[in-house]
């Protein structure tokens, strides 16, 4: 019974509690008994919160019992990666320095899933201060992949890339800067959504890089994260930088015909370092948007070297402002590939910093001149190699190591820089029984068409229903 | 052209002065490396290019390039 509740999808799991099929009682036993279970394998909780979460179910089958409907996540359990804030409560950015921060405000975007009646099951472990894209973590352990527990679950949002391929819940928020939505979506066949920048607050949430933090959903499908998302964005006051535009019904929208749309293929820069196993699934997937009637264009990208490394730039002198005190004071409390990251951050002249921020809107408007002239939306690879194991990604792996590891968000670090909404969707399985996937980029806040693509891709084809063993 | 050139001399001058870690003798040529290649990428691809930009620059040209 745990499997089958387990298995189905974010939406059909909240109609069934709103139709009462289900209570979420019985969900949220489920989960937790599967948490449980698995957590000594992946080791994606820092904080299981089980009976909190049990004594909220009651609560929410309560209120339905009485006719009152809290909105489209009532009573499903869904657990967030350890950086977004709940006054008062513990959240430990996977970090040691910050093990014992209790915050003093609500992150809005997880404010707004609890009021449409979500279950916090708990905070999942992460990749410290979330920098890193493997999931590997000195402090709080390990995280792991679940479709092979010897092999990386992704980063920075590890735990819930693992946890949500793990079926323990339906969905989380991750937060993506570089990739850190998407890499682990790829990593454990999650779909995963790096919005437009502004689309959603970031209010309440550890920051890293200010200019380029994204909130965003992993799901297994595309209609569960079509309904977070919605859930989620839209103007906040207490994050100015959020757009005033209205947020679009994605789920209704999701059937939209995608037929004549042109689908974009770069033919630079994102196929420079992938497999030849990769690359044939890449392939495979533009043959199911060739057979959902799409056109399928290839063409020239402008060097994407350029936004990478400005958004390197970006990245470190934001992310020395908010380290410089701990980095000085306490340098030893970070893992070494994390403080390394920061570390160029420390040198670099305050004017580079401001020319990069200056170079971001001439940059974008180049990029949407280039590839969204010619096409609807551009198709890339996700990863561009097979899921690499937890020690060929460790420290201790040698002199490989630094440069695989940097491959990891070779097609995503510059979308952050450039602001635009990128979709990851799963494709198939690489010879090693591990996930890979493929990404959707489109115009600014084009994620509405993003989700049709998706979301036609995923009703003829059955990757995303795929079930980890140990989830069985 | 505008390059600024790091050296491992001046990485381990400014990470005194810093404080925290001080990096090894080959950590800090890597540095400097690697801040090379950024502000090198930078200048070129800037130093013709007028820039002020205001604040809100990218989050209005965000809002300009939407699809609607």
């Amino acid at each position: 019974m745990t499997a089958e509740i387990l298995n189905a999808s974010l939406v059909e799991t909240a109609e069934a509690i709103r139709n009462k099929k289900l209570s979420s009682v019985e969900v949220v036993e489920a989960a937790v008994i599967r948490a449980e279970k698995l957590q000594p394998v992946l080791n994606c909780f820092i904080q299981l919160l089980g009976e909190q979460a049990l004594a909220e179910a009651k609560k929410a089958d309560a209120e339905l019992a009485r006719g009152e409907l809290r909105g489209l996540l009532h009573g499903v359990p869904l657990a967030h990666k350890d950086m977004y804030y709940r006054a008062g409560h513990f959240s430990t950015c996977g970090s040691k320095i910050r093990k014992d921060y209790v915050a003093d405000r609500d992150s809005t975007a997880l404010k707004r899933l609890l009021n449409a009646g979500s279950i916090y099951l708990g905070g999942l472990n992460m990749a410290e201060f979330a920098t890193g894209p493997t999931g590997h973590n000195e402090h709080w352990g390990n995280i792991h992949n679940p479709w092979n527990p010897d092999h990386i679950a992704g980063g920075s949002s590890s735990g819930t890339g693992s946890a949500v391929a793990a079926r323990i819940v339906y969905g989380g928020l991750g937060s993506d800067t570089g990739g850190s939505i998407r890499i682990p979506s790829s990593v454990n066949g999650l779909v995963g959504l790096k919005p437009t920048n502004g689309l959603i607050s970031r209010h309440g949430l550890m920051t890293l890089s200010h200019t380029m933090d994204t909130v965003g959903a992993l799901t297994r499908t595309v209609a569960d994260n079509a309904r977070i998302t919605a859930i989620m964005a839209g103007y906040d006051p207490l994050d100015p930088t959020t757009s005033h535009r209205e947020v679009p019904d994605y789920e209704e929208l999701l059937a939209h015909p995608v037929k004549g749309l042109r689908l974009g293929v770069p033919r630079n820069y994102y196929y420079d370092i992938i497999t030849p196993e990769v690359e044939k699934l890449q392939q495979e997937s533009l043959a199911v948007f060739r057979d959902l009637g799409m056109e399928i264009i290839e063409l020239d990208v402008p060097d994407m070297h350029v936004p990478t490394h400005m958004s390197n730039i970006v990245f470190v002198a934001e992310a020395v402002a908010i380290h410089e005190k701990w980095l000085r004071e306490r340098p030893d409390d970070y893992q070494d590939q994390v403080r390394s990251r920061y570390e160029p951050g420390i040198y670099l002249p305050a004017e580079k910093y401001l020319r990069a921020l200056d170079m971001r809107a001439v940059l974008l408007r180049d990029f949407c001149d280039k590839v969204f002239s010619n096409c609807d939306v551009l198709h890339t690879p996700g990863l561009s190699m097979p899921v690499p194991s937890l020690t060929d990604t460790d420290v201790a792996a040698g002199q490989g190591m630094p440069q695989m590891v940097a491959n990891l968000s070779w097609t995503t670090r510059s979308n952050n820089y450039l602001g635009i909404p990128s979709l990851a969707i799963p494709c198939g399985f690489t010879t090693n029984g591990l996930p890979a996937g493929f990404q959707l980029m489109g115009r600014p806040f084009s994620e509405d068409r993003l989700f049709q693509l998706g979301h036609a891709y995923q009703g003829i084809t059955n990757w995303h229903t795929l079930t980890p063993k140990m989830s069985q | 052209m505008l390059m600024t050139q790091f050296d491992k001399d001046l990485v381990l001058a400014q990470a005194r002065r810093f404080g925290g870690q001080i990096p090894s003798e080959a950590r800090a040529t890597e540095l400097a490396e690697h801040l090379n290649t950024l502000i090198n990428a930078l200048d070129m691809v800037s130093i013709d290019l007028p820039l002020e930009a205001e604040p809100a620059d990218m989050a209005r040209t965000l809002e300009e390039l939407a699809r609607d």
